[in-house]
């Protein structure tokens, strides 16, 4: 099992690389000078020449990777070319927000799912089953950003119109300022994202609940005289974690740096905010960054579950 | 799957008791007739209403599409001309809907009917054409992985799952940055991001299929590599491929949004819903004008829904032994194990569950049953 374990960290570590080489080489081929972007439009030769030098954009095009290579191991992802800001200390500063967004939504959308689904796996075919189907074939439909919109002019502008402020517009009060503070402010983007991902949720657990119900085992549950809730919740709902986990780690992974839409929606300063304002200002060892940084969530949560898998699963034990 | 079925011939023999109508049952005969698998298809996608009633609004649509120049020549408004003076309030604010402007104006006094008409080319071109292209690159990429296996298999499957892990929003937008915002581009990046899934599902099922009985002696009759694949292979695999490509529409469609959305797709003033939706996003515009955000909203969420329902649809006519069906009979016959897939993936996966079996050996099988949304 560790041998496994290994193998599937050494193919995380080579995912990473081919994502480095691929962004880098992206950057490498694109038109445009970053140098001049730097120095100016009006910048002399000289000039030009000495930013180029200093920024090492002279090197051939495999030093440069793998100076950047060893960088991006000591945690040193170069300089903003907008604001002279190491990138690492930018990211940092923007995760929080992210953090909250996607830890807060999380927590919300597995308890709206989840049980959604199991009532709907214990009642098939009933109006309960139904209704939770729709709402969860509407949802999976709807875009985020147009989800978002609509919850932002129903529970902000409607009350703020009528003199009352239910919901703040958007922004991030820090955790600092207070819990209740940061919960109010991030209602509404949690909301968002938890009906978003609820509703598949709500498929899955459906699907796998109704899976196990049919087996043996529950049946054998059933027959030994246990309560219906304790043959549902500790018999029924522990077979579904494997597949729940593993959605669950993808989704973590690639909110964490895909909950862009989101956060532009609402206004808030995250990473996925600062991957938008360095493409529209080319700013690209903080769009490498971010691209890296993402990659690197994905991976890690995929090899977190794998990890799991071994716990919750006693067959992989071996 | 449908092990029997399409397998050399394109039909298939539906006996009367699963199509028959009531003017059989009343005379009392059992009239045996035989149905090309397109027709005892379409019979039961028929029966389905919330399917009929999301293809009655996607052909509608299509329409709209079409008909884009008509709506803008019976409007009288251009779909990016500015109408300031009837378009705006002296305030300069967009007027809301009217006779005049049947879903109100924009912030610069476009039309936003015409718009929208204009919008749902774009939607329709790229959702249809990127799911079509991932489609067929996902088949490619699946069946010489699937059939050949070895080294090929070990490259492919890599290639797939980099596909597959890279972040592809921020991936998109890289891409978007460095060669710059246009439709073609929008749509390189939607393929690009949108064929992993199908891919391996494929990859997963052609494993089960060449080692049917039929492939075996395909062989020994002589066949080609090529002519297993062309004959034997790709029309079991049509099912698959039908459905996959009409559930990628929507999500196509939602990531070129999303794109438009944040000024990385269509770029503007080719009206695309996305775009739309931005420029009502924009100094929160939609709060004084909300019919910016309600209209082309609307219509995105309509179309997804509708293509989604379709999808859904499809894969319950085509594959009559899984989804809605079985919960019909599970109503009678409590504690038959549940056939039941509501998640494709997750459905087409455990279809093979022999190959499953296999994969789970290699401890691989876990991050195959996940389920990539696009445009979250």
């Amino acid at each position: 099992m560790i041998k496994n374990i290994v193998k599937r960290f050494v193919s995380a570590v080579i995912i990473l690389l081919a994502l480095s080489i691929f962004v880098f080489a992206l950057f490498y081929i694109a038109p445009g000078n970053p140098a001049r972007l730097i120095a100016g439009e009006k910048a002399s030769q000289t000039v030009l020449d000495q930013v180029t030098h200093n920024l090492g954009l002279d090197k051939p095009l495999w030093q440069q990777y793998l100076l950047f290579v060893s960088h991006a191991l000591s945690g040193n992802f170069g300089i903003s070319y907008r604001n002279q800001m190491p990138v690492a200390g930018l990211i940092a500063s923007r995760l929080p927000v992210t953090f909250s967004l996607v830890g807060g939504a999380v927590v919300l959308w597995l308890l709206i799912g989840i049980p959604l689904g199991v009532v709907s796996a214990t009642h098939p075919g009933t109006w309960k089953d139904r209704l939770a189907q729709i709402l969860s074939q509407l949802f999976i439909s709807f875009p985020s950003f147009v989800l978002g919109m609509f919850l932002l002019y129903l529970l902000y502008f409607l009350p703020k119109r009528h003199k009352f402020t239910l919901f703040p517009p958007g922004g991030y009060s820090q955790l600092a300022n207070g819990f209740a503070q940061w919960a109010w402010h991030m209602t509404l983007p949690w909301l968002t994202l938890a009906l978003l991902m609820a509703a598949l949720y709500q498929r899955l657990t459906r699907a796998e609940m109704m899976d196990v119900l049919g087996e043996d085992y529950i049946r054998t549950a059933r027959a030994k005289g246990l309560p219906e809730h304790t043959v549902i919740y500790k018999h029924g709902l522990r077979s579904t974690l494997t597949v729940l986990t593993t959605q669950l780690g993808a989704d973590i992974g690639s909110l964490l740096s895909g909950s862009i839409i989101i956060e532009q929606v609402f206004g808030l300063q995250g990473v996925g905010s600062l991957a938008v304002t360095s493409v529209n200002t080319q700013d690209r060892p903080v769009i490498i960054g971010v691209v890296l940084l993402g990659g690197f969530f994905i991976v890690m949560m995929n090899l977190l579950v794998d990890v799991l898998h071994v716990a919750l699963e006693p067959t992989l034990r071996k | 799957m449908n092990d029997m079925a399409v397998h050399d011939s394109e039909t298939a023999v539906a006996a009367s008791h699963t199509d028959s109508n009531t003017d059989d049952r009343q005379s009392g005969k059992r009239r045996i007739e035989q149905l090309s698998t397109g027709r005892a298809v379409w019979r039961r996608l028929q029966r389905n209403k919330a399917s009929m009633i999301a293809l009655t609004f996607i052909v509608l649509l299509v329409l709209i599409a079409i008909c884009a120049p008509v709506i803008a020549t019976i409007t009288g408004h251009g779909p990016t001309q500015q109408y300031r003076n009837s378009g705006l309030t002296d305030n300069g604010l967009p007027v809301g809907p009217n006779a005049v402007f049947w879903f109100g104006a924009d912030q610069l006094g476009r039309d936003e009917l015409v718009c929208i008409a204009y919008g749902a080319r774009v939607s329709l071109l790229v959702g249809v054409v990127a799911s079509i292209c991932g489609s067929l690159i996902a088949v490619i990429v699946g069946v010489t992985a699937g059939y050949f296996g070895g080294l090929i298999d070990d490259v492919l499957s890599r290639i797939t799952d980099f596909v597959m892990t890279m972040p592809f929003l921020l991936c998109a937008l890289a891409l978007v940055s460095v060669f710059g915002a246009s439709i073609q581009m929008c749509m390189f990046v939607v393929v690009f991001f949108s064929w992993a899934v199908t891919g391996r599902v494929i990859r997963a099922q052609v494993q089960v299929l060449k080692k049917k009985e039929f492939v075996e002696a395909a062989r020994s009759l002589g066949a080609s590599d090529s002519s297993i694949i062309i004959k034997d292979i790709l029309p079991n695999l049509s099912e698959t491929i039908i459905v996959y490509t009409t559930q990628g529409i929507p999500s196509c469609i939602v990531f070129e949004a999303s794109l438009s959305f944040l000024g990385m797709g269509v770029v503007p003033p080719t009206p695309s819903w996305g775009g739309m939706l931005s420029e009502a996003a924009n100094n929160s515009m939609y709060m004084v004008a909300p019919w910016m955000v309600f209209f082309p909203g609307l219509f995105l969420l309509m179309t997804t829904l509708s293509f989604n329902i379709l999808g859904d649809g499809l894969r319950d006519a085509l594959d009559p032994k899984s989804g809605r069906r079985i919960l019909r009979k599970r109503r009678k016959k409590k504690g038959v194990r549940a056939l039941a897939s509501v998640v494709p993936v997750v459905a087409q996966i455990s279809a093979s569950s022999d190959d499953l079996a296999a994969l789970q050996e290699q401890g691989m099988a876990v991050s195959d049953q996940t389920i990539q949304k696009k445009g979250r």
